[in-house]
């Protein structure tokens, strides 16, 4: 028999396990809100069988741990995605930027003052002798190469703050693998004394998931909960050592090195990928697209205009000077004396034949044709990002709430819980009580 | 699947910002009154928009430069009424010249003949906007300048045609020379030398009569190409701004906003959103701690 003491400590230990059980209810509650939480739950399993002589008798329940309820193949897709959409989302908005830029379709866009431009040599076709149209010729001419200037500084700022968010978020993949490191070495830690890492792992996967927004990385966690991370064939985090990330530059490249094997990282998605390439890439062709657009401008007019008489004779004057989008501008000659701006071809004030062949390059397909193959060329990316960052952001939220559907927190679920283990703690509490009563009864027989 | 209050709360953010999206768009797109704000709306149709756009401030040019045209064409129309006028009022007074009982009056025949003389160079002088119509491409310089004391005509014509684009790629001259019209300096020539013959007294000899008579027809076949002109460039004027009308026509059905359907899009939006904000309302505060009292 084991005996009246023997369900006072069966029952102990159902009291015990209840308060564990609200403590991790509790526990939950709490973190209802926090993101990346993973709610817990009591293992619980009944003691070992005691064998007596009559018999088997259970000696009550016991705690065998604190889990979680995770999932980490939907976990590692939530990184894979939420990598894919920091690529999108920094490409959309860039793209967005230079589309603003632009701003086109309008009455103001580039487009559009290259039309006044050649609209203005057309009228000056029409009147050659007159010097009110000549200052038309010049204002319209002005205000085209001045956009042109606008459009390729604004790309230069733009180059330039790409680079300086590049850096913030190296400085942020920075802090992050640090931080890292540290939770690896208190997994290792806890793991090491028998404790359980629970809180350690949820605070490690939601700073791999910043991280993973930010490069592509390789996961790999071992049994202590301590997390392996590489990115771009480069290990960034092992145990509790960190690499540090740092820019640098080669003829007008960004590579991103570690700086502990300077080993050059080569990614493939994520933020900082998508910054990278900016840089590297799509802003310096912007920039390559907008200067041919220029110079093709500035040789078409000046090869005619070069040929025509101006209403002072001379000949051989440029209309256009400087050789890109940064440098065009109105010749200062022209500007000076507008009589110099060239219509004539034989040399009489009434003749407008190098006026229509100017006119005439606003069909040329070096001009207006590449111009409307750059906005559209710019629209289409722009739209293909922000359509994929919508797609991989839909996925996401699918993803999200399979997470949630497994690890999130449930208050209804946490409150049921709560009343069973209320409702444990005052039945085991009852059992002491009645064999409490027993004992006493036990004992005044003896009186 | 285990739905959390945390799945709830997403799930009704994710939508409420759904149906704000779609309420911003509709209100861009009725403020604006475009549909398309951004090549990225729509990067097919905003190509074409832009194309569309292009070939439109094209067209306004073109008719543009075609008023011009006719506006020339119809000074140069009026002068050469008026040369051919005073080329009528010659040849009635080379008539009564023709008369053997009008000798003693040569003198003053001579000196109207001299006044007529200068209305004909007054015609094909006509300055229109300050230039020469009728001297080429050399609009500042007076074609005939004519002393009359020494009674010597200077002549400087240029016969270079000024052309005007009236269509994509299609130049049209719009300018007539003395050459073309009037068959250069002879005519003024002829009257002079009849005039001089007049003044001395003398009757003018028959050869240079006839020599007027068959200018004199020449000039007036010659005059109606101005009209001719005039009218090609009236029908080119219709053709464009028909033109016109189609592609504006086209550009607004790619461009501006559907009111109607985007005031529906709009008041079903705002209904969605308000929905989605009652039922938050409601099912966030309810948990089972509800019932538990």
């Amino acid at each position: 028999m084991s005996g009246l003491f023997g369900i006072i400590e069966s029952a102990k230990k159902a009291i015990h396990s209840s308060r564990v059980g609200m403590e991790v209810t509790s526990h939950n509650v709490s973190n209802v809100n926090t993101p990346g939480y993973t709610r817990q739950r009591v293992e619980l399993s009944s003691t070992d069988v005691l064998t007596s002589k009559r018999g088997m008798a259970n000696a009550g329940v016991k705690v065998i741990g604190i889990k979680q309820i995770r999932d980490e193949f939907v976990e590692s897709e939530i990184r894979r995605v939420s990598n894919l959409m920091g690529t999108y989302s920094v490409e959309r908005e860039i793209l967005g930027r230079i589309e603003s830029l632009i701003n086109e379709p309008s009455d103001v866009g580039l487009g559009q003052l290259i039309q006044n431009f050649f609209n203005a040599f057309d009228d000056l076709a029409k009147n050659p002798e007159d010097r009110a149209l000549r200052v038309t010729v010049v204002q319209t001419g002005k205000a085209l190469s001045q956009r042109f200037n606008d459009i390729f500084q604004s790309l230069l700022g733009i180059k330039k703050d790409v680079l300086s968010e590049l850096e913030a978020k190296i400085k942020s993949v920075n802090e992050i693998v640090s931080e890292i490191a540290k939770l690896n070495q208190s997994a290792i830690n806890l793991h090491n004394s028998g404790a359980e890492t629970n809180d350690v792992r949820d605070k490690i996967n939601q700073k791999l998931k910043e991280l993973s927004k930010l490069v592509d990385v390789v996961v790999k966690f071992d049994e202590s909960g301590a997390v392996k991370i590489s990115a771009g064939g480069v290990t960034l985090v092992d145990k509790n050592f960190a690499t540090n990330l740092e820019l640098k530059f080669s003829d007008g490249q960004v590579k991103i090195l570690s700086n502990t094997e300077n080993l050059e990282l080569k990614l493939n998605s994520g933020e900082i990928f998508s910054l990278q390439n900016s840089f590297n890439g799509l802003i310096p062709q912007m920039i390559q697209k907008f200067d041919q657009l220029a110079s093709n401008l500035i040789s078409r007019v000046n090869e005619f205009h070069r040929n025509g008489y101006g209403l002072d004779g001379s000949i051989g004057n440029d209309f256009f000077a400087g050789t890109g989008a940064g440098s065009i501008q109105v010749s200062k000659a022209i500007i000076n004396d507008l009589n110099k701006i060239s219509a004539s071809m034989n040399g009489n004030a009434g003749d407008n034949k190098i006026a229509l062949a100017i006119a005439s390059l606003k069909n040329d397909e070096k001009i207006s044709g590449f111009y409307n193959s750059v906005v559209s060329d710019i629209g289409l990316r722009s739209r293909i990002s922000s359509d994929n960052e919508n797609l991989q952001q839909m996925i996401l939220n699918q993803l999200e709430s399979q997470r949630d559907a497994i690890s999130g927190v449930s208050i209804d679920e946490e409150m049921l819980n709560m009343i069973k283990f209320q409702k444990m703690f005052e039945a085991s509490a009852r059992v002491i009580q009645s064999v409490n009563e027993m004992i006493d009864a036990v004992l005044s027989m003896v009186r | 699947m285990r739905i959390t209050e945390l799945t709830v709360i997403k799930n009704l953010i994710a939508n409420i910002n759904g149906a704000r999206e779609r309420v911003n768009q509709t209100q861009l797109k009725i403020a604006s009154g475009k549909e398309i704000n951004t090549v990225s709306d729509n990067p097919y149709i905003a190509n074409s928009i832009i194309n569309l756009k292009n070939l439109i401030s094209k067209n306004e040019q073109f008719q543009k430069n075609i008023d011009d045209a006719i506006d020339i064409l119809s000074a140069t129309s009026e002068a050469v009424d008026n040369f051919v006028n005073t080329l009528v009022d010659i040849k009635s007074l080379l008539v009564e010249v023709s008369n053997p009982a009008r000798q003693p009056d040569y003198e003053t025949y001579a000196n109207r003949l001299n006044e007529l003389f200068k209305q004909m160079l007054d015609a094909v002088n006509t300055k229109f906007k300050g230039k020469y119509i009728f001297n080429g491409t050399k609009t500042n310089v007076k074609p005939f300048e004519y002393n009359e004391r020494t009674g010597t005509l200077l002549v400087d014509l240029s016969n270079d045609a000024i052309n005007f684009e009236v269509n994509d790629g299609v130049y049209e001259k719009v300018n007539f020379t003395v050459d073309e019209l009037f068959g250069g300096r002879e005519i003024f020539d002829v009257v002079l030398g009849i005039k001089n013959s007049l003044k001395s007294g003398v009757k003018p000899d028959g050869s240079l009569i006839q020599r007027f008579n068959e200018l004199f027809d020449f000039i007036t076949s010659q005059a109606s190409d101005v009209g001719a002109l005039m009218n090609r460039f009236s029908l080119l004027q219709k053709q464009i701004e028909k033109q016109n009308v189609i592609l504006k026509e086209l550009l607004s059905i790619r461009q501006d906003t559907d009111m109607a359907q985007q005031a529906i899009n709009l008041q079903r939006d705002q209904l969605i959103l308000e929905s989605a904000y009652t039922i938050a309302g409601k099912i966030i505060q309810k948990s089972i701690i509800e019932y538990l009292r």
